[in-house]
């Protein structure tokens, strides 16, 4: 799935995939890829501070 | 650091005695506010300090797949780096970590960045090599789409491309640019990039539908007008160096590759190594310049 959107004011196009950089949606999203319109690429995982401290 | 905050002296030239004060009173408050900001955050449990340090272990493993993959498409390691720095934002409700960064424009153009502190444990070093050469492709295709783009300019500012000089069969006189695009000798060798790249068709491309289903989504996305194609063809050229990295392959042997897009990879290969070993000797150029310089200078002001 991929969308337009504004990440801290900047215009973006999000590309929501799976680990293994499948498409997914939204909810499902195990990392992203951020194309900012004014040249900058990031790639971005859910933060999961709770699941990692979990026992 | 309360103190070197205290003993700093507010000097602002121009500034009445009452704007002075009211600047004085106006930083005293932001600083009080940082302070009460920071004593507020709240501390790190002993869990998430585990896991940051685990995060943090894995540089040397991060930083020999950087290596090793910088190594295999000849990118200047010194433009990769490893920060320790944790970058977080939200987007539709939910929490995100930085994992890695590529800049194409502005002040770090060229760079990539690393964050182990927004790689999960569970991430393979292999998954790590394939994310790497992602983000160095996009930088190399840049590189060579920028130095396309140029020499697309002066082709179209070069006035005697316009000139009516080249002679037909039968006599008639024809301008130097062909009905297909391509330029009639000379100028097919004064421009060689535009040349190589004349042929190369988005609407082909798409045709051939990307190379990974990360890919494939693009192109849907740039189908439905929610991606460029710029943004499309940078994808794609990535993820084909991402799958020469993850099967340790050539393009050749790329089945999910189809001609046209191995054909333009190749190309965009090529060009870059030429440009890359073109820019060196011209640094080289101007460094055996600057050592000449430093050695005859002293010697000509004495």
């Amino acid at each position: 799935m991929i969308v337009r959107t504004e990440i801290d004011g900047r215009k973006a196009t999000v590309a929501y995939l799976t680990k293994d950089m499948n498409p997914a949606e939204q909810k499902d999203a195990e990392l992203i890829k951020i194309v900012f319109d004014d040249g900058e690429i990031r790639f971005a995982v859910p933060s999961e501070d709770k699941e990692e401290a979990a026992p | 650091m309360n103190k070197e905050i205290e003993n700093v002296t507010i000097d602002k030239p121009g500034l009445s005695r009452e704007e002075q004060s009211k600047f004085v009173e106006e930083t005293t408050r932001k600083i009080k506010e940082l302070r009460k900001f920071i004593k507020d955050l709240p501390e790190e449990t002993p869990a998430q300090k585990a896991q940051k340090a685990a995060r943090l272990d894995r540089i040397p493993e991060i930083r020999d797949a950087v290596k090793k993959v910088a190594k295999r498409l000849d990118y200047p390691i010194e433009k990769i780096t490893i920060s320790k720095r944790k970058e977080t934002f939200t987007l539709n409700g939910r929490q995100f970590d930085y994992a890695g960064a590529a800049y194409l424009e502005g002040n770090r153009k060229g760079e990539i960045e690393i964050y182990p502190l927004g790689i999960s444990i569970g991430t393979s070093a292999k998954e790590i090599e394939g994310v790497v050469a992602h983000e160095i492709q996009h930088q190399r295709w840049q590189k060579v789409s920028e130095v396309w783009a140029a020499e697309n300019k002066a082709v179209m500012q070069d006035p005697e491309i316009k000139e009516q000089k080249w002679e037909m069969p039968g006599g008639r006189k024809v301008d130097g640019m062909k009905p297909d695009g391509h330029l009639r000798p000379p100028l097919d060798k004064k421009y060689p990039i535009y040349e190589l790249f004349v042929d190369f068709s988005v609407t082909d491309l798409k045709e051939e539908d990307g190379v990974t289903e990360y890919s494939r989504d693009w192109w849907k996305a740039f189908e439905k007008g929610e991606a460029t194609s710029t943004q499309t063809v940078h994808e794609t050229f990535a993820e084909i160096a991402h799958l020469e990295q993850k099967f340790g392959v050539g393009v050749d042997k790329l089945v999910a590759v189809k001609p046209q897009w191995r054909k333009w990879y190749k190309r965009v290969q090529k060009l870059y190594e030429a440009i890359e070993k073109n820019e060196n000797r011209e640094r080289d150029l101007d460094e055996k310049f600057m050592q000449k310089m430093k050695k005859e200078l002293p010697e000509m002001f004495k």
